[in-house]
């Protein structure tokens, strides 16, 4: 009886030990809604959080080693791409998108500019396989980490177990990848009230409310779903979109509404990357309406903006970008070397 | 007291182990022989080889004169021609039954649930990388119609989502029984389907769901 209870006791301790770890190695803003990934399948820890950023960071995952996921995701762009207004892969070749940022990832359900992608777990192994990203598969993968002693080794201290497994490395890829949390720009402390904006940012804050929050719904900036937000179609590239997944014809040169924190890093703008500057988004915002039939409706009826309004969106904009969050030393290159020491 | 759960663990498994009792036999066949892959068949005038075939099965459920009497304890088996064994199904206890349910292919939930171990693990090559979701019935080979280069065709036939969802009910009565054997009848496929229009089939879409719709007649109580 006494062991019955000790035993219980015990597991609850450690059910608390495990509940209050994960929460300090993720940030769940108060303001924020519940992340919507399901941890409990993939519980944080320190170790395996560790053994995706060395992933992340490692060409290893490419067949000929030269293209890691930091590649086209840099930390110093809030994990997007700049220097390419599309993708720049294995071989140099050129993809037909534009890499997103990465951040927020543990309240997003959809992944790619079309939501091709279903599960932040799944999401590694499209760039992984893509011919003109990375160029291998999981089964090269597993292989390639598995004749590593280093990786190994790391597998074996992570898990208790070297065996090296596609849910090993996606998890370990997930794990990393959560822990991206951008909440520190201004307007955060502006919610939690240890800051204020000045006159020019709450007026563009209130501009931003009236024509911009229906899509880009703070705190994420994203509602998650797909718009069409009236780009002109690209002949050239002739990206359907979402229809690509749905076949739906309504979803044709709709794409996935990106959030629009840390603007100033993941420049150029667009799932095509056509916009270099903000100034140039706001410009195409109070254009006229272009004829395209999936254009959304939450534009119709046409955002009109002055210079100076314009202005100051942008500056109320600017107040979301997350300093703290683009150069945190916890999420820039490591190797799998630092795993190994003791 | 870990000793006492090592000790009960062991037990069970081993006491598991000891008692699986044979339920099902699946049996490839085209027309009247049991497939062999890369064999040349002849259909109506139509040359066929097959190369590959795999595919998931899902949530058996036993029933004896209507009423359930067992839900399989694995829920998801994969199938694969190159492996023999993994035609034959197995139960932790024996049961007369005499009709059966169970589903072709992957449920929405699981396709929306993340990365798994096991048969649903993505070596598997059941698994499409660039759009989420599990091919759950993977047909390949060469057909004289397809005019694809070679004459090759590929089946991948999953999705998860409306309209396109491919997962497919079999319900099939048998002789009351503890052990049945079925026959999956591919000549069935290539009577009903024009490989001159669908050769090519791998991802979730109109094709795929012709495809898949003719995926429950496959299976049969062999004649
Ligand atoms: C060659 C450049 C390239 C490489 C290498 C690359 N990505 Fe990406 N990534 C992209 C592009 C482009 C997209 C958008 C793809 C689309 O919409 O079709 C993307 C999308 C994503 C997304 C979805 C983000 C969102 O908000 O929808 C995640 C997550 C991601 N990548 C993580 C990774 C990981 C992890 C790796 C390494 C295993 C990786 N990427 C390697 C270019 C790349
Ligand atoms: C109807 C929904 C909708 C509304 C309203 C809307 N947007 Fe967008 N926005 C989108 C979509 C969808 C995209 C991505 C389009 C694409 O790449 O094809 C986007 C992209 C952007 C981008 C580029 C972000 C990046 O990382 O590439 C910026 C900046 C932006 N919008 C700002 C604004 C501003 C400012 C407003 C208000 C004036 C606004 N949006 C109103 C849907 C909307």
């Amino acid at each position: 009886m006494i062991k019955k209870h000790l035993f219980l006791i015990s597991a609850l301790i450690s059910i608390s030990f495990i509940f209050t770890k994960s929460k300090t190695l993720f940030y769940q803003p108060s303001y924020f809604p519940k992340a919507t990934y399901n941890f409990n399948k993939n519980p944080l820890d320190s170790l395996t959080i560790e053994l995706g950023r060395a992933l992340f960071y490692d060409p290893i995952l490419s067949a000929n080693n030269t293209v890691s996921c930091a590649s086209c995701h840099s930390p110093y762009n809030a994990f997007a791409h700049t220097d390419h207004e599309l993708s720049h892969g294995i071989n140099d070749s050129i993809g037909n998108r534009n890499a997103p940022a990465l951040f927020n990832l543990a309240w997003q359900n959809s992944f790619m500019w079309d939501g091709a992608v279903n599960h932040l777990d799944m999401q590694a192994l499209a760039p992984i396989s893509h011919p003109n990203e990375m160029g291998s598969n999981i089964i090269q993968v597993i292989n390639k980490l598995s004749n590593n002693s280093l990786y190994k080794k790391s597998f074996n201290k992570v898990f208790k177990d070297s065996t090296i497994t596609s849910s090993k490395i996606l998890k370990a890829l997930s794990q990393f990848q959560l822990t991206l949390v951008s909440a520190n720009s201004k307007y955060d402390r502006v919610q939690l009230g240890t800051d204020v904006f000045t006159n020019q940012e709450r007026n563009g804050y209130e501009l931003f409310k009236k024509n911009c929050n229906t899509c880009h719904t703070e705190p994420l900036f994203t509602n998650h779903s797909f718009e069409n937000n009236g780009l002109q179609i690209d002949p050239v590239l002739n990206d359907f979109g979402r229809f690509n997944i749905t076949q739906i014809d309504a979803d044709k040169f709709k794409f996935k509404v990106p959030s629009l924190r840390n603007l100033s890093y993941t420049y150029p703008y667009m799932h095509d990357g056509r916009f270099l500057s903000i100034k140039e988004v706001m410009n195409h915002y109070t254009k006229e309406a272009p004829e395209i039939k999936s254009y959304s409706v939450k534009l119709k009826i046409p955002i009109k903006l002055n210079a100076n309004e314009k202005i100051d969106i942008i500056a109320f904009l600017l107040t979301l970008n997350d300093k703290e969050f683009v150069f945190n030393k916890k999420h820039q290159y490591s190797n799998i070397t630092e795993l190994t020491k003791e | 007291m870990k000793n006492v759960i090592t000790f009960c663990l062991l037990f069970f498994s081993i006491a598991l182990k000891a008692q699986e009792f044979k339920t099902l036999h699946f049996v490839p066949k085209f027309e009247s022989e049991t497939l062999v892959l890369q064999k040349d068949y002849n259909l109506n005038g139509i040359k066929i080889k097959l190369s590959n075939l795999k595919f998931y099965i899902s949530d058996i459920r036993y029933y004896y004169n209507d009423s359930l009497i067992c839900t399989s304890a694995q829920n998801i088996y994969l199938m694969d021609v190159l492996y023999a064994n993994s035609f034959h199904i197995y139960e932790k206890r024996s049961f007369n039954f005499n009709k059966i349910k169970f589903n072709i292919g992957i449920d929405s939930v699981t396709n929306t649930s993340g990365i798994m171990d096991g048969n649903l693990d993505p070596t598997t090559g059941m698994y499409w990388t660039w759009q989420s979701g599990y091919i759950n019935f993977k047909l390949e080979g060469v057909a004289s119609t397809s005019p694809a280069k070679y004459n090759k065709f590929y089946w991948h036939i999953g999705g998860y989502r409306y309209p396109f969802n491919a997962q497919r009910e079999v319900e099939i009565s048998t002789k009351s029984a503890n052990f049945t054997t079925l026959e999956i009848q591919l000549a069935h496929l290539f009577t009903k389907i024009d490989l001159s229009k669908l050769y090519q089939v791998m991802s979730p879409n109109t094709q795929s769901v012709q495809i898949a719709n003719e995926l429950s007649a496959l299976f049969r109580i062999p004649q």
